[in-house]
């Protein structure tokens, strides 16, 4: 190579980079990797009442815990709902739609109760991140009288605790964690990973300033640079789909298998049963009450996400423990949603997880019907 | 400062301008000037210590060059190892101290308090420590003179692209160049943007992607693991730290060679190694040169060497057996804790001190090497790989674990894998493969005509933009290079 060669072949090749970056970048302007991940036309919705949030992601938990506080002054009934993408994605989303939160709310205003019900959720929450999220409320003295828990069979495989929710823990103190037990010691464990990263010696540095100035002025001068975290998700999903479709068509092919059914490993579901655990233990421990449902699923047969056997086993199991227990009830909701309400995911397939908002009225008013029912039968009332 | 972010970029922007703008008697301050500024950057204060140290090392060269007298060329050598051992003790191993004679204690029914203050590690306390115990023993051993200005002698010791993780480099190899009136060569820039691209690209696509797959696997119960899921996690590690620690010294490389220095090469594909003596010849050469030449060898009773490159030699068998292999596993168990204050990192130490006296010993390892090199190349990577598990472990008892799921028959088995994911799989595999395929293809083309290079040119540029494209995407200076704890 002669001597002058070389250089132009380094500048050509940072600048094919720099231009196709910008190139890719900026046809990402439009792409929301969030709603993306809810499957096809689903979107995510925060639901208000009479302009307070009674609905809130990691990221908005503020004006959900401003409006309990509010409604602590009226000495008002709160119902903390907490669960998966489930309670915050509409299918077809359109005006006027709305979440089974607000459906609950309503139902409960229709028959009088002065219960009020607050909904936090975050997508493939396993139960340590609904119990990191119940103990938000708990660390700014914020105990609801009913604390409503939708149980993901799927979720129990997450592994792992969301950051978002950890980052927004304060200290739990050890009272919490002697009545609580394993499971929110694990949630302490991992904060304190968090904390240890976020107080690490490289945090706060001029190094550390002089990168967040470079990186928002390259976000305003650096065409598309702004983009590049859709861009990221965008290769990612892109790359994912392909390793799909290659599997598809390879299982098609081979007939090697016809199905897949997500595995869910024993010790996880174990581990995430000790974060259920805590939450019962919790929740009964600041005298609320608990209701614990089945999360909705397509109905029908031959789409069912899951190994059917041990579905059924594990909520078997799960409505065993919470009859044995005072103050905690079992709700079986598998079934109230029908075929013609429910999404379509990324991939054109029937989306198990999502549902359009006459599903979401549908399972506000079972909670609210239910919540009605156990809080004059308790017990008796028929689950 | 990290090499991986854009205050970097902009800081060694601004350096280079300066440096081959200004004229060449301020060269040396500026360079000094900046590196003291890189180092500041993550805390002001710490670059005082490192001033200090440089100090004390001037002094201590100085008067040991000045006179004849032995003793008190000892005296000041002593100093120097002192000062700059005390400090590196103090930092680093305070904790670890403590925490064995609180073991200690507690075994014999004392309960000691927590030590109660927060020490932090200065960056590179390590490397720079070592860097500068070298110029005054080499000194001491007449090997250099020392110089007579303070800032060529701290532009040595701060030299920013080598200051925080190597490689560590002996005075003769660096001061001569940085003293030297370099002239502007725009193929030196060329090269040194293209190793930075390279370092940036092996930094951001593989380490840091590879990182979070390493900190579940080795977050997971090992009781939970099995053989395979064992040994998915340490070839995992593996290929994290390889291309983190390489992904460093080539950005180290291309940053001096930007400015016109020449650092000797600090890897050598070591996952291609045949046994362990060929590992240390590849994997961080300039660490295992120092610890030859300062450690290994004089243990040994051989004349020392003076080059930061070669790695390491072992000591030929008409020495003392006795002699050699004590120097052998004292040698590794230092090298161990130099990585880390932790018995995890002793054990990796004598792991590997073991492993070379096995095949030193052992007739059979030469047959293999020279007669079946694809096996002694698939065995040394497999010892070799299992060496990274005490070094990641948390501790003794996760080290344990692991290696007795690996050495179990009945682990190998499918049914119980608890690190799911093919991912995992995919992962190692495609590392692997690539890593073999790069390799192939770098040797090809190295001994291909010209016209087949010419020919090549454009898949350079592809490849350049590609990583540049990469880059661009991914860097965040999210992660740390491993080597900074060291």
């Amino acid at each position: 190579m002669k001597s002058f060669t070389y250089p132009i072949i380094i500048l050509i090749g940072l600048l094919s980079g720099l231009f196709s970056f910008v190139f890719a970048a900026l046809q990402q302007s439009d792409f929301n990797p969030e709603e993306f991940g809810l499957g096809r036309n689903t979107f995510t919705k925060i639901a208000y009442k009479e302009n307070f949030a009674i609905s809130g992601l990691p990221d908005t938990l503020d004006p959900v815990n401003r409006h309990f506080r509010k409604l602590r002054k009226t000495e008002q009934s709160v119902a903390i709902w907490l669960g998966a993408s489930q309670l915050h994605a509409i299918n077809l989303l359109t005006e006027g739609d709305k979440l089974a939160v607000e459906y609950a709310n309503a139902a409960a205003d229709n028959r009088g109760a002065n219960l009020a019900y607050l909904q936090t959720s975050t997508p493939n929450a396993n139960f340590h991140d609904l119990l990191t999220m119940y103990q938000l409320f708990r660390q700014e003295g914020l105990f609801p009288d009913w604390l409503i828990i939708a149980a993901v069979y799927d979720d129990l495989r997450e592994k792992g605790m969301q950051v978002s929710l950890l980052k927004q823990l304060k200290e739990i103190p050890d009272e919490t964690i002697d009545s609580g037990g394993k499971g929110i010691k694990d949630v302490l464990d991992e904060w304190l990973l968090v904390k240890r990263e976020a107080d690490s010696p490289t945090r706060g540095t001029p190094h550390e300033r002089l990168e967040k100035w470079l990186v928002s002025n390259l976000e305003n001068t650096l065409p598309g640079y702004k983009y590049r975290g859709r861009l990221i998700a965008q290769t990612s999903i892109s790359i994912q789909t392909f390793l799909l479709n290659l599997r598809t068509q390879f299982i098609t092919k081979t007939g090697f298998r016809k199905t897949r059914v997500p595995k869910i490993p024993k010790h996880l579901i174990a581990w995430n049963n000790e974060a259920l655990e805590a939450l019962i233990k919790l929740a009964l421990h600041d005298r609320c009450k608990m209701l614990i449902y089945k999360q909705p699923h397509r109905p029908s047969e031959e789409q069912f996400y899951h190994n059917r056997e041990k579905y059924d086993a594990y909520f078997d199991e799960l409505s065993k423990k919470c009859r044995e227990l005072k103050n905690v009830y079992y709700l079986d909701l598998e079934i109230i949603v029908p075929e013609q309400y429910w999404g379509v995911t990324n991939s054109g397939r029937p989306d198990v997880f999502h549902f359009r908002d006459e599903a979401h009225y549908l399972l506000g008013k079972s909670i609210d019907e239910h919540i009605a029912e156990l809080s004059v039968k308790g017990k008796n009332a028929v689950q | 400062m990290l090499f991986n972010s854009w205050g970097y970029i902009l800081f060694l922007v601004i350096a280079v301008l300066c440096h081959w703008i200004l004229p060449h008697k301020y060269r040396l301050f500026i360079l000094s000037a900046f590196s003291i500024l890189f180092y500041s950057m993550w805390r002001w204060e710490f670059s005082l210590l490192m001033i200090f140290s440089a100090c004390v090392d001037y002094v201590a060269s100085g008067q040991i060059y000045k006179t004849e007298n032995r003793t008190t060329r000892i005296s000041w050598l002593l100093v120097s190892l002192t000062v700059n051992l005390g400090l590196l003790v103090i930092f680093k191993y305070t904790y670890f101290i403590y925490d064995n004679i609180r073991f200690i204690g507690s075994a014999s029914g004392q309960e000691l308090p927590d030590l109660g203050i927060r020490i932090i590690l200065p960056l590179g306390i390590s490397f720079y420590t070592f860097q500068t115990i070298s110029y005054t023993i080499d000194v001491y051993r007449r090997v250099i003179k020392p110089v007579n200005s303070f800032i060529v002698f701290l532009t040595y010791v701060t030299f920013w692209p080598q200051l925080i993780a190597g490689p560590i480099l002996r005075a003769k190899e660096v001061i001569s160049q940085l003293t030297s009136d370099r002239k502007f060569d725009i193929n030196n820039m060329s090269a040194g943007i293209e190793r930075i691209i390279i370092g940036l690209f092996k930094k951001i696509a593989f380490a840091d992607n590879i990182a979070p797959l390493v900190d579940n696997a080795f977050a997971f119960d090992p009781s939970l693991l099995n053989a395979f899921d064992v040994w998915v996690a340490t070839f995992l590690f593996g290929f994290q730290i390889y291309f983190d620690f390489s992904a460093y010294s080539d950005i180290a490389i291309g940053s001096a060679r930007i400015l016109g220095i020449h650092f000797p090469e600090n890897f050598d594909w070591p996952y291609l190694a045949l046994s362990p003596k060929d590992f240390w010849k590849r994997w961080h050469i300039s660490l295992s040169s120092w610890v030859r030449d300062y450690l290994y060898l004089p243990l040994a009773g051989k004349p020392f060497m003076t080059e930061s490159t070669g790695g390491i030699t072992v000591a030929a068998e008409t020495d003392s057996k006795g002699k050699r292999t004590n120097a052998l596993f004292f040698t590794w168990l230092i090298m161990g804790l130099w990585h880390g204050a932790g018995w995890t990192f002793a054990l990796w130490g004598v792991y590997h001190a073991l492993l070379i006296f096995i095949y030193r010993e052992i007739k059979a390892a030469d047959w293999l090497i020279e007669k079946l090199p694809g096996a002694a190349w698939a065995l040394m990577l497999m010892l070799g790989m299992a060496a990274w598990i005490p070094f990641r472990s948390e501790s003794l008892s996760q080290a344990a674990i692991m290696f007795s799921k690996i050495l179990n028959p009945l682990q190998y088995t499918f049914s119980t894998r608890a690190l799911f994911v093919t991912s995992y799989y995919l992962g190692v595999m495609t590392v692997l493969s690539a890593m073999l395929a790069t390799y192939f293809i770098v040797k090809y083309i190295n001994h291909q005509s010209e016209i087949l290079k010419n020919a090549l040119v454009y898949a350079k540029i592809a490849t350049i933009g590609f990583m540049v494209f990469f880059i661009l995407l991914y860097m965040r200076p999210v992660r740390q290079f491993i080597y900074f704890q060291f």
